[in-house]
């Protein structure tokens, strides 16, 4: 073996797929210099790739996971270690045959096959079924079972062949050293190694490494259950690794997949059960790998039956033994989400973590075009591990989360569903008058948000009749007609919304200027007290964020952004700021509590307990002032996601329930009602078609397909700035729109209402894709009450773009009919912006 | 034919063994819990004679709570019933052991009838002390062979062999006889599906032992001095080769 060296530009610890893949892309993209260490032997460190039941099904209900998945599947397919065998999801319940019909919708979402099959149709694809026990099944072609051993190796060797990477493995990691917040060092068992860079790829280990440089990965590793049947008679004549269909007991939480002439069966039905990363043995202390673990046959006793009942000639013999059984470690996080991306404690220190083998590839390539050009071709800000707040970091934290998650992994999960655990963490000065007004709660960024009260349960009389209600109780599931009530009673007379769950950063510093500038697309070398709309772009001109700025002082700005994209928009800033220390950012998200008035009434409600002018001239709209509201300081600043005249008034955390006190009470003679973020995070914006990160917005979109470029552009430099400028002067793609439904009936009856998610498909049906090969689906769904309809929006290219266009929708294997409403950005509701004046 | 095999719940240790904190135990937390080899040998042996002979296989152990688990999988391997002298006291010496065996061994026989075959491991993997089946046959005053590797029964009488350094022991045993039985005998089964669910509802006796106070202490165990095994890397490659030539010739494979 070659010396070990005490010198690497960037060292990756972890020889799993998810290391090695990254090796493969860091050299691909122009990295030398490289050292992979791992503590286990080779080819098979004994991490959770070795015991990977490794087939992949590609679909997923999120796009980002699915794009990730699909680049896999074409990396092991290049590597010859792929083979496609297919797969299908079985149901044996009616809500599980509705969760596969919502499956085909995703599928065809993001491109890829799937069918609603027939039992009898499953049977002659697996011969072995138990025919009578579903009701139907998803069959999906493309499921493929990879060799991710193979893989690593093939990653790993044109790396080390290109001299670019030194392999070391039984090296473990003994501690790292920071210095100013930077890696330094690694101590390892053959010797000091000092790196620029160093990524944790460790999988289930992943945050034990971590800690050693003071850093943390939110991820705790879990025990999924597998156990090996045969000798098959059936597959006697088998001559390769797979030939048959990968089979998904969805309703059982199961899988039956060939294995050669045996069968794994896997679980995800048993209890929840968790093992610390310092708990997991070592190599020589384990009898089979550290992370396959002692098999807890009572654990699975129950999963048996349903195996045997499922494939009783199969599994059901004298003669079908368990040969191997393991309880297998695997990585999960709280989000259900891989961690990528540098760690936010240690600058240097990149996670390369919960990546499973469907995604290891995808996830290898996306972290290292990260690393070495800053941005990646697919979106990570799902995957970033900057998305977790310090709350959410704690290792008590990931294992009441993923404990409530383990047995959702096959389960049928609603968009909007509500954790149980990890609640009441975060709750602003309002809480419990919310509380007294039967606020529902929604969780954001870790904060309790009302979503509706059912306080205003006597508007449903009101308004009756305009409430838009939801027949199909999937539909209808986490959310309520008083959301709409509230909606019409905030564009009859006003509303007020708690949004203290925004992140708020003041940035200040003799170069503040240039530093705002560099930062966002809009021009920000404004006057003090005005507000700014922006994006901010990536290096390549996909979006990053969608913000606002206010000017403070000559010298200041305040930055508001959403509760969802506050921690990683403060790593984005924060990693920017000027080396020599003439910008700072402060973090006021928690010093800060807010509230929204918005509505006809508002400007007189506020008016009858504020001295200040708040007329148009005196405090305009996208300003911002100080007012002394009753007896409090308050910093206003008049802008608008749902579509009316207002305020968003900040005020010092601990004066916050003053203030609410103040505003319920002088809004009680103006009509003015607390409303939910139902309101100002679905109908009110979505009735304004306002842009929503991670739904509209995204790195894969530029601001011109989303119709936030401006008429000009600033003289100032920008980051994207030239991708941006690329992007003005090109054809478009496809542009976003708001499109609403014509026809809600479906074939029962019933009166249906899209989610989000859903393909939009042409009017006879096709898919729709754009130049840059993207599909067209829903980006956000929710009723426009005001309006009467329900409103959609997508991204069409431009033969689709138009107003007029007649288009379809499809949800659970029904297409209904939709009209593009606007192309762009205009509004649906009061197109001129007329309320907000 | 009644057979009896007894078995002895120990942890699946890998290379490298981690004790308890006070040496008495072997750390077993993150292990998962077996019984020898030898007796799953003994186990097999019971269901095939019994499903050529017909009659009934008793699986015991004495133990925790948690040995149940060691009876139910070799009920689901295919023995009947199952006999669970239960203690929570660990580090029981043989004698104490072959007490309680026999004793229990007794009182099962005054009400249901002799076993024929009384068999088990020729030693257990943790301990080793080869003991128990010979202070159980002797107790019993039954005729007893330790580690056999073949057995075949014709009538009243058990074909006994028995492989040593000087060939092949074979022994001709009446019946009723304690037999202890070496690893390779035969080649166990795995749990079956089918008798894995089965073996939940096959009974299992639960009796309440005591250990009394014959036989030898035990203290605790004590790692032996770990060995420097330094391995050196030749190369890789062909330009190994030569390298490996001056080893082999060193320790005069080679000449």
């Amino acid at each position: 073996m070659e010396k070990f060296p005490s010198k690497a530009k960037c060292v990756i610890i972890g020889a799993g797929i998810v290391g090695n893949s990254i090796v493969y892309h860091l050299s691909k993209l122009g990295w030398k210099d490289l050292v992979m260490i791992d503590t286990g032997p080779l080819p098979n460190p004994g991490g959770s790739t070795g015991h990977a039941s490794n087939f992949i099904f590609p679909v997923d209900h999120g796009k980002v996971m699915t794009e990730i998945t699909l680049d896999s599947l074409r990396q092991y397919k290049e590597l010859g270690v792929l083979r496609e065998c297919g797969g299908m999801e079985l149901a044996r319940t009616e809500a599980r045959m509705d969760e596969l019909k919502r499956r085909v919708a995703s599928a065809k979402s993001w491109g890829i096959e799937a069918e609603m099959v027939t039992p009898s149709r499953a049977k002659s694809l697996f011969p072995w079924l138990q025919e009578d026990l579903i009701l139907g099944a998803c069959w999906f072609p493309t499921v493929a079972v990879v060799d991710s051993l193979r893989a690593g190796t093939l990653m790993r060797e044109p790396a080390q062949q290109s001299d670019a990477l030194k392999v070391f493995p039984n090296t473990e990691v003994l501690d790292m050293t920071v210095a100013a917040g930077r890696i330094k060092l690694l101590k390892t068992s053959r010797g000091d190694i000092e790196a620029d860079y160093v990524v944790i790829a460790c999988g289930v280990w992943s945050p034990k490494l971590a800690r050693m440089a003071g850093a943390t990965i939110p991820l705790i590793p879990m025990v999924h259950q597998m156990i090996d049947v045969g000798p098959i008679t059936a597959f006697e004549a088998t001559e390769t690794e797979i030939e048959y269909p990968i089979i998904r007991d969805m309703c059982a939480l199961m899988y039956e997949r060939q294995a050669g002439r045996n069968i794994e069966v896997g679980s995800y039905a048993h209890r929840p059960i968790v093992h610390r990363p310092d708990d997991i043995p070592s190599i020589e202390e384990s009898k089979l790998s550290p992370t396959e673990l002692p098999f807890t046959l009572a654990d699975f006793e129950p999963q048996l039956e349903d195996a045997m009942e499922l494939l009783p000639e199969m599994l059901g013999g004298d003669d079908s033994e368990i040969q191997y059984s393991i309880n297998g470690l695997i990585s999960m996080t709280p989000d259900g989400m891989p961690v990528l991306g540098e760690t936010e404690e240690v600058k240097g220190l990149w996670s390369a973590s919960a990546i499973w083998i469907k995604e290891g590839p995808g996830a290898g390539r996306m972290l290292a075009e990260w690393m070495v050009n800053g941005v990646s071709e697919i979106d990570n800000h799902e995957l970033d591990i900057s998305r977790f707040y310090p709350y959410a970091r704690t290792e008590n934290y990931s294992i009441v989360r993923c404990s409530e998650a383990f047995n959702k992994m096959y389960g049928i999960v609603h968009p909007a569903e509500q954790w149980e655990s990890g609640r009441n963490m975060r709750t602003t000065p309002f809480y419990e008058k919310q509380k007294d007004l039967g606020a529902v709660f929604f969780q954001a960024a870790g904060w309790e948000r009302p979503h509706w009260y059912e306080s205003n349960k006597p508007l449903l009389e009101k308004y009756e009749g305009q409430l838009m209600p939801r027949e199909n109780e999937w539909d209808a599931r986490w959310w309520s007609p008083i959301i709409n009530a509230e909606h019409l009673a905030l564009r009859e007379s006003g509303a007020l919304c708690d949004l203290s769950a925004f992140a708020q950063f003041e940035i200040k510093g003799t170069n503040v200027v240039d530093y705002v500038q560099k930062m966002a697309l809009a021009e920000m070398d404004v006057d003090i007290g005005k507000a700014v709309y922006t994006t901010l772009l990536d290096q390549k001109g996909g979006m990053k964020s969608d913000l606002t700025v206010i000017r403070t002082a000559h010298d200041t700005f305040r930055i508001i952004t959403g509760g969802a994209d506050g921690n990683r928009d403060k790593k984005w800033f924060t990693d920017h700021l000027p080396s020599d220390g003439t910008v700072q950012l402060a973090d006021l998200s928690s010093a800060v509590s807010t509230i929204g008035i918005w509505g006809p009434n508002a400007r007189n409600c506020l008016q009858s307990i504020c001295s200040g002018d708040l007329g148009n001239d005196a405090f305009p709209f996208a300003s911002a002032q100080m007012l002394d509201i009753a007896e409090l300081p308050v910093w206003a600043l008049r802008i608008s996601y749902v579509g009316e005249m207002g305020w968003e008034l900040h005020v010092p955390t601990e004066c916050g329930r003053y203030l609410w006190d103040i505003l319920a009470e002088a809004g009680k003679p103006f009509g003015i009602i607390p409303c939910g973020i139902g309101v100002y995070g679905t109908t009110g914006r979505i009735e304004k078609s306002y842009r929503l990160y991670g739904a509209e917005l995204d790195s894969s979109f530029s601001p011109v397909e989303c119709d936030l470029a401006r008429r000009s552009v600033k003289e100032a430099d920008f980051i994207g700035k030239e991708a941006y400028l690329f992007e003005r002067e090109a054809e478009t793609a496809a542009t976003l729109c708001s499109l609403t439904v014509d026809d809600h009936r479906s074939r029962n009856g019933q009166q249906r209402y899209m989610l989000g998610g859903e393909p939009v498909l042409t009017a006879d049906g096709k898919e729709i894709k754009d130049r840059k090969g993207r599909r067209s689906y829903v980006t956000s769904a929710g009723n426009a009450p005001s309006l009467g309809k329900h409103v959609l929006m997508a991204y069409l290219p431009p033969e689709y773009a138009e107003a007029g266009q007649q288009l379809k929708v499809e949800y659970f294997c029904e297409q209904y009919p939709v009209t593009v409403g606007v192309v762009g950005s205009t509004p649906l509701f009061d197109p001129k912006n007329e309320r907000m004046r | 034919m009644n057979i009896l095999v007894c078995i002895k719940q120990i942890p699946d240790v890998g290379g490298k063994i981690k004790l308890s904190e006070d040496g008495r135990d072997i750390d077993s937390t993150n292990l998962g819990l077996t019984i020898s080899p030898h007796e799953e040998c003994a186990v097999e042996q019971a269901i095939q004679l019994v499903k050529a002979e017909g009659g009934s296989a008793t699986v015991l152990t004495l133990g925790i709570a948690d040995s149940e688990n060691q009876l139910r999988d070799s009920l689901a391997r295919g023995m009947n019933k199952g006999v669970l002298l239960h203690t929570e006291i660990s580090n029981w010496n043989a004698n104490q052991i072959a007490h309680a065996i026999t004793d229990t061994i007794k009182k099962m026989e005054t009400d249901n009838g002799s076993f024929d075959l009384i068999l088990f491991g020729s030693e257990s993997a943790d301990r080793g002390n080869a003991q128990v089946g010979i202070l159980v046959a002797h107790a019993l005053d039954r005729p007893s062979v330790n580690g056999i590797n073949g057995l075949e029964i014709a009538g009243n009488i058990a074909l006994i062999k028995r492989d040593s350094d000087e060939g092949t022991e074979n022994y001709e045993l009446d019946l009723p006889a304690v037999l202890s039985v070496k690893d390779g005998m035969n080649l166990p089964r795995f749990p079956s599906l089918k008798g894995t669910v089965m073996a939940k509802k096959k009974p299992i006796q639960f009796i309440e032992v005591q250990p009394d106070d014959t036989g030898i202490g035990f203290l605790k165990f004590e790692p032996t001095p770990e060995q420097s095994k330094q391995a050196v890397i030749l190369g890789t490659g062909p330009e190994a080769a030569a390298d490996v030539v001056q080893v082999l010739k060193k320790l005069e494979l080679l000449r």
